[in-house]
């Protein structure tokens, strides 16, 4: 049955538009002769032969109707229209007219059900030509009916609207159809090239983030001659793996190198190391260990508080946008003591790096430092976080990072 | 590869394809009843009702003509209906008022009719829920205009009935088909453009990352040079050619960097030489991401919309579509998308779906084109 209905449904789909509209437009005429006749129906008087023919057309109308579903042939419209002009005398024999103004209603809506030939013009003089003559059958049928039956202006009126209902839907259905196609298709590029745009901006953000904080960061030492470093640590932190410049989303899982402070020069202990991202670490003793890394004499990072173990996207963004925000403390505050607050309420976790230093204008940060913005916004963006920058020149800096977890282990 | 989820351009908008076929068959019905009433028996007070539910008829016309005007603001809609709905019930108990058991039978039907269309209307740009509410109410009040006649209990209900429900029934369905038809041929085109996009892609990401790979090649020479090195400080000339890698690096990383999610999709999409994106760095970063599907949709559709050139009497698809995107007042940004030669009432309702899910679309139009504006809340990132 499915599979019936998907074959249907790629068949319509493969329809041209006017054709669509023509096999719509018979469905909706079987429909009103249908309905019209089974509501004359039981108010006909008469002899039986008038019921009788009547019932033959009503069957040879849907007949044709039915078969405007596979084809709409010059001689299937004729006899449609031919048959419909019958069916209106047949019914004009009753008395109906004259006693019921809603049988002529109903009879009406019959003649109607004719306009659905302006279906099938096409833009061609014949067709053009045909249409017309069929239309001027209809219309001069019915208005010659009314004349005869002295029924007043309704019926025509009637029928004249749907021809000029059902021509204005011959004229702008196709195009509409072709342009809700159309704009579809576009909708679909754009959802497609948004989405892959965004895989090769967030694997760009990746390279950076990982360019930035691990090679350019050894860079930087080495630029300052390795001053104050350890020889056996630098050779570890500068053992750096091969670039992956290859196909987009293959280089984001590059691993994630040491990092080296440039200013690190008096680091007192610890090797610089990959840091294993166990969930078995928590929060805060993931900054702990990151605050360990960069401290140095003269310069201490403190971490209080806990919000137990995130979900390990989350955690290692968290963790690793706070070290950005230590590492930046570092080199460009100007002060000895940076604190990180850990908190947790309810599913939000937060992290505030704050220090006391010169501060800076937020808005003033170059665009090619990419510290704040990929290392920090960025990174916390993807993994559906946030990261607020307070700062102002002279009144420190509080940077803080949030994010809505929503299965939180038990601290 | 894998994609992150896909965010879809907004799947609502105008209910019904045409508002063209809407119009055209509500100004119709309204014509037929006009001449209907004119050429009426009716005198006196019975005339008078006529004329007054005939000018109702024409209010809620007009007003279901704003309604379903693309740039009306969304927010007058819910005020539109009402009236709407008010006009239409005083029009449909004034003519059920005048009906007689011998008269007066047709114009309750075409009251009917007409308000049956305009529920089209009127719902064209609610949603499916919001038309079928409307078009529910709509055959209530016309079985209760029917019950108030004399002819109740005639067996005239059925045609009423029958005239109210089917138009409602058809729309519904053919909304339900041509819905579900769309979004299926959606869903098997995204597919196919993510596959033929994401080829594309990666060769772009080759090309771009070979000068990249090259300097981290250099980088990691020189980390083998310092890693030999026996002792510390290094020697000067490592010092030197470790802050001119930096350099490099830094480079790199703007040019890579450069790019945004805009100007990347409408690469990917063909369109980087048909559009031309004006904006400061960073502030179509500050686009949030619920968006920048209708921010893009927009400009895709806007850049497939035809324009008719003076020097090409044939309509062509647009031709060079300029996107400014501005800062605004309080965390908004302004975007504009100018088009040569585009006259906006040849847009498609899909586009003004897209604009109207970003913000209120202004338009100005000039003998040189038109440009469309929209505020879009685009806070700072931090």
């Amino acid at each position: 049955m499915g599979a019936e209905i998907r074959g249907l449904a790629t068949r319509l789909l493969n329809l041209d538009r006017s054709d669509l509209v023509v096999r719509g437009g018979a469905l909706v005429a079987f429909v009103f002769i249908a309905c019209s006749w089974l509501y004359v129906r039981p108010s006909m008087g008469g002899p039986l032969w008038q019921r009788a023919a009547a019932s033959v057309l009503v069957i040879l109308l849907v007949a044709c109707l039915a078969a405007m579903l596979w084809t709409d042939i010059w001689p299937l419209r004729l006899v449609l229209v031919l048959g419909l002009i019958t069916f209106s005398e047949v019914l004009a024999g009753v008395t109906y007219r004259q006693e019921s103004d809603s049988l002529l209603l109903a009879h009406s809506l019959a003649m109607g059900a004719s306009s659905v030939v302006a279906l099938s013009l096409r833009p061609t003089w014949k067709s053009a030509a045909f249409t017309a003559l069929l239309g001027a059958l209809v219309l001069g049928h019915t208005h010659a009916s009314s004349m005869v039956h002295n029924l007043g202006p309704t019926t025509l009126l009637i029928v004249t609207g749907f021809w000029l209902i059902l021509l204005a839907i011959r004229h702008t259905a196709p195009k509409a159809l072709d342009a809700l196609w159309s704009d579809q298709e576009v909708k679909a590029v754009s959802n497609a090239a948004q989405a892959v745009a965004r895989n090769i901006i967030s694997a760009n953000q990746a390279d950076a983030r990982l360019l930035h904080d691990t090679v350019l960061r050894s860079l930087a030492v080495v630029a300052h001659g390795g001053a104050g470093a350890d020889p056996e640590k630098l050779r570890e932190v500068l053992t750096v793996r091969p670039f992956d410049g290859g196909a987009l989303g293959s280089r984001t899982s590059s691993p994630r190198t040491a990092a080296v402070d440039a200013d690190a020069s008096e680091r007192t202990h610890r090797a610089v190391a990959v840091v294993e991202r166990s969930s078995s670490h928590d929060l805060a003793s993931l900054l702990t260990e990151r605050a360990v890394r960069h401290s140095r004499q003269g310069f201490s990072i403190s971490v209080f508080g806990e919000a137990g173990t995130l979900p390990e996207g989350t955690q290692s963004a968290m963790v690793d946008a706070a070290e950005e925000c230590m590492v930046n403390a570092a080199r460009h505050a100007g002060t000895d003591r940076v604190d990180v607050l850990v908190s947790r309420t309810g599913s939000l976790v937060s992290v505030l790096i704050s220090d006391a230093g010169c501060g800076f204008h937020p808005e003033s940060i170059p665009g090619e430092r990419f510290g704040v913005r990929q290392s920090v916004v960025n990174r916390m963006d993807e993994v559906g976080g946030r990261a607020r920058v307070l700062s102002a020149p002279g009144r420190g800096t509080t940077v803080v990072l949030e994010a809505e977890v929503l299965e939180i282990e038990a601290p | 590869m894998s994609l992150v989820p896909l965010q879809t351009a907004t799947t609502t908008g105008p209910l019904f394809i045409s508002r063209g076929i809407l119009l055209v068959s509500s100004v119709t019905l309204w014509m037929v009843s006009f001449v209907t009433a004119v050429l009426s028996p009716n005198e006196g007070g019975a005339r008078q009702l006529t004329v007054v539910a005939l000018g109702f008829d024409l209010l809620g016309l007009v007003v279901a003509v704003i309604a379903s005007h693309p740039q009306t603001p969304r927010g007058q809609l819910p005020g539109l209906r009402l009236i709407w709905l008010a006009s239409s019930i005083a029009s449909g108990v004034m003519t059920a008022g005048v009906m007689t058991p011998t008269s007066g039978f047709p114009a309750l039907a075409l009251n009917v009719l007409l308000g049956t269309s305009l529920v089209f209307l009127v719902a064209l740009r609610w949603d499916l829920l919001g038309f079928l509410v409307l078009i529910s109410a709509n055959s209530v009040l016309s079985g209760i205009y029917y019950a108030t006649t004399p002819r109740f209990g005639s067996g005239d209900g059925l045609l009423i009935f029958f005239i109210t429900l089917f138009p409602g029934l058809v729309g519904g369905l053919t909304v339900f088909i041509l819905r579900s038809m769309a979004e299926g041929q959606t869903a098997r085109q995204t597919i196919q453009a993510l596959q033929t996009l994401t080829e594309h892609a990666d060769s772009r990401a080759s090309a771009r990352s070979g000068e990249l790979a090259v300097t981290h090649q250099h980088i990691q020479e020189l980390f083998a040079k310092v890693a030999e090195t026996r002792g510390l400080p290094l020697r000067p000339e490592l010092a030197e050619q470790a802050q001119e890698l930096a350099g490099q690096l830094r480079a790199h990383l703007m040019v890579c960097h450069s790019t945004n999610w805009f100007t990347e999709s409408l690469a990917l999409a063909g369109l980087e030489s048909k559009v031309v994106v004006v904006a400061q760095p960073d502030l179509v970063e500050h686009l949030p991401q619920a968006s920048r599907s209708a921010v893009l949709a927009s400009t895709m559709l806007l850049a497939s919309t035809p324009v008719h050139s003076p020097e090409v009497p044939a309509f062509a698809a647009a031709g060079k579509l300029h996107v400014y995107v501005e800062p605004h007042v309080e965390d908004t940004v302004l975007i504009t998308w100018r088009v040569t030669n585009l006259n906006p009432q040849r847009c498609t309702p899909a586009l003004w779906s897209e604009l109207e899910s970003l913000g209120r679309p202004r338009v100005q139009t000039d003998p040189g084109g038109a440009s469309i504006m929209v505020r879009v809340k685009a806070p700072r990132p931090w």
